[in-house]
């Protein structure tokens, strides 16, 4: 770097710092309170590894850029996420060699935290250690000397809030004086064995603690029912529960609204243009595709901000600890339930943070059945099959519509335990990683992170909905619209690939429709939606988009058909960017081959089955 | 709650890892087998190939353990060490030696 005696922080320089915690020490939450919750995700050449890189500046002014690394307990790399975090903290990844650390550690658990903070001095790095969540500590009647830290451990510490802004304040404030004292070239601390590490660590805390207060009383309490042996699964269901049923009744208001916008918007585009190829163009191919896909914004959002509660209330890791004993039965670990549900959102965040496991051959399984979870990109295709041919019909305090969701959900989780168990039973059978696994004291989610969150998701899936599923839209509007002939859709280039497919998919009950869309919808699940809106504004009638697709299906589909529908998309693996990040993750067109080949193969037979099985009944 | 070498005869061999595992078995028992609710502190590690793993999460001699829970297939084990909760399987919970007190 410099020359001796060179400061962190020269004058007029972006200062880049890294945040570096045991997983659950609050990075994130700092993160966020500090640059606004406002980052771009990183990747690092060649590793890609998901970090989060944002900027903020300090109260005399001096510009930083923050990273947020995976979480780590040590400098011992049992993951190969933790492999990575490792590897950028020493400098080895190119481009994002950090001046200097901060490490984030739990105020509530300064003798377990201490001794990575103990093994990070080890790297020679300059670095200021932040004692976060200091007002839980507090509460608990834990009273800490901040400075009997800083004495010991011979570097700059600071008590912090992350979730208060005053937290923050003081926070930034003596970073500013210590940002301009540290010294660029640090002389690393000696390597020695854990052992004495944790000792000097127990040192440390038992000097700085004034007053001790014993272990939180309401996590306590709280725990003994959520990890009561019965009471704790049964909770753990209801929440899901809850969940399935806030997706379909809390965002009922805001989706009509959104349906109504773009079903006054195409009227209004069809007033203002001639009738033409531009005006179908526009009304049948942009606003009938982007507006479908669109008006699940507000149910993927629910999705997302449920699963995070989950996650930054502490209740995840609660969840994992109570289903290690079914995950076993597959073949898995409580841990992997963590990517599973993460799965309920996106396959793709599912299959990353599956880096956090330590076997290889686990990691690889979780990799493969994550694309079972049912991710937020079906629900644009289960509600809509849901409210064409589901009806509402109350079911105690529920409704079938809700009731329907969740068994296709359940059917998820199933196939991903049951393909886990013969995966692990056989071609990749192997050892069994450890649980060991902290269960972190409960907390309420901040709004600042709920926020940055759902910020984040919104405008992946609009400019998704922007990009990919207006692209494909208007590819496919082309393809149905031309040539043109008496026939409609039937006689165009669509229609022609769709024939060709019908053959195949005839057996398992799907139409020329389903087969059109099918096409487009290789690229994205929810495209398949915007394919059936543009396909059936084609096929006819112009009231098609401002009367909604939903009862369009109504009327031209029969029931197995649409249940068959429903079933092909627990399974097919309908979705390019999941197919490519697998193959990223496995380093194996092998494996990723494997996985879409089961997928569909799954997928064909289990809509083939529901189609015969549901004709069986209905006729 | 101080941390105190001399009233604690197992962290004084902490220098000696290999030692740590030839407690008296009279003296010391796996955390798996403590009875939820009490509590115990950390006297050693048994070599099962756990230790390394159980040292990161915070494990250490003389750090104080109670056993929380038993999880619902009674595999999965809910441990209180010190202020913070970690789920641990039976056989990791093998690896920590602890003795009452």
């Amino acid at each position: 770097m410099a020359a001796d005696g060179a400061k962190v922080a020269a004058a007029g320089r972006t200062v880049r710092l890294a945040l570096v915690g045991a997983p659950n020490s609050g990075k994130t939450t700092l993160f966020n309170g500090l640059t606004g919750g406002r980052a771009k995700v990183g990747n690092y050449a060649g590793v890609t590894v998901e970090s989060r890189v944002g900027r903020f500046a300090t109260t005399a002014g001096r510009a930083v850029e923050l990273i947020d690394l995976p979480g780590v307990y040590g400098l011992t790399a049992r993951s190969s996420d933790e492999a990575v975090t490792i590897e950028a903290l020493k400098g080895g990844l190119d481009g994002a060699e950090p001046d200097a650390l901060i490490v984030v550690i739990d105020a509530c658990c300064l003798r377990t935290h201490l001794q990575s903070a103990l093994q990070l001095k080890t790297l020679g790095r300059p670095m200021v250690v932040a004692v976060n969540m200091m007002d839980l500590a507090e509460r608990d009647g834990l009273e800490l000397d901040v400075a009997a830290i800083e004495a010991r451990l011979g570097v700059p510490v600071v008590a912090v809030t992350a979730t208060r802004s005053r937290g923050r304040a003081a926070f930034l404030d003596r970073l500013d004086s210590e940002l301009s004292r540290l010294d660029a070239a640090t002389a690393p601390a000696e390597v020695r064995p854990l052992p004495q590490l944790q000792k000097e660590a127990r040192a440390i805390a038992s000097a700085a603690t004034v007053r001790e207060a014993p272990f939180n009383k309401a996590t306590r309490a709280v725990d003994a029912v959520v990890l009561h042996p019965v009471a704790g699964p049964a909770i753990f269901f209801a929440i899901l529960f809850v969940i399935f049923q806030a997706v379909f009744a809390w965002a009922a208001p805001a989706m009509d609204g959104i349906e109504g916008a773009f079903g006054a918007l195409g009227d209004a585009v069809a007033a203002a243009t001639p009738d033409g190829w531009l005006r179908s163009l526009i009304v049948d191919g942009a606003i009938a595709g982007v507006g479908s896909v669109l008006v699940f914004l507000p149910q993927i959002l629910i999705m997302f901000a449920a699963l995070y509660a989950l996650e930054a209330s502490g209740y995840m890791a609660r969840a994992a600890y109570l289903a290690d004993g079914l995950m076993r039965k597959a073949g898995l670990n409580g841990r992997a339930l963590i990517p599973l549900l993460s799965g309920f959102a996106c396959a793709i965040p599912g299959m990353m943070a599956a880096r956090t496991m330590s076997e290889e051959r686990d990691r690889l399984t979780t990799i493969l059945v994550t694309p079972l979870m049912t991710c937020s990109a079906r629900l644009p295709v289960y509600t809509l099959m849901i409210a064409a041919f589901i009806p509402a019909t109350p079911v105690g305090p529920f409704n079938l519509q809700g009731i329907v969701l969740f068994a296709l959900f359940l059917s998820g989780i199933l196939s991903a335990l049951i393909v886990a168990a013969i995966l692990r039973r056989t071609s990749l059978a192997g050892p069994e990683q450890p649980l060991l696994m902290e269960m972190p004291t409960y907390k309420l989610p901040t709004v600042r992170d709920l926020l940055a969150t759902l910020w984040d998701r919104a405008g992946a899936f609009v400019k998704r909905a922007g990009g990919l599923i207006f692209a494909t839209s208007v590819l496919l509007w082309f393809l149905a619209s031309y040539p043109a002939s008496d026939d409609g859709v039937r006689g165009s280039f669509a229609g022609m690939i769709g024939r060709v497919l019908e053959p195949v998919l005839r057996p398992i009950g799907f139409n020329l429709e389903i087969a059109i869309a099918l096409v487009p919808g290789m690229a994205a699940r929810e495209v398949a939606v915007a394919s059936l809106g543009t396909v059936y504004a084609l096929s006819g009638d112009d009231d098609a988009v401002a009367a909604g697709l939903t009862d369009v299906l109504a009327s031209a589909w029969e029931l197995p058909t649409a249940l068959a529908f429903l079933a092909w998309y627990v399974f097919a693996p309908m979705c390019f960017a999941t197919i490519a990040v697998a193959r990223r993750e496995t380093q194996s067109w092998k494996w990723t081959g494997f996985m879409v080949g089961y997928l569909f193969v799954a997928a064909y037979v289990a809509a083939g089955a529901t189609y015969w099985i549901a004709r069986a009944f209905v006729a | 709650m101080t941390f105190d070498d001399a009233a604690d005869p197992a962290a004084l061999q902490t220098e000696q890892p290999e030692a740590s595992s030839s407690l008296t078995p009279a003296a010391s028992a796996p955390l798996s087998a403590l009875a939820p609710g009490a509590t115990a502190r950390v006297a050693g590690f048994a070599a099962n190939g756990f230790e390394a793993s159980l040292r990161e999460i915070g494990f250490a001699e003389g750090d104080e353990v109670e056993v929380m829970r038993r999880g619902p297939y009674g595999d999965v084990i809910a441990v209180r060490l010190e202020r913070a909760l970690v789920a641990v399987r039976r056989a990791e919970a093998d690896g920590v030696l602890v003795v009452s007190g």
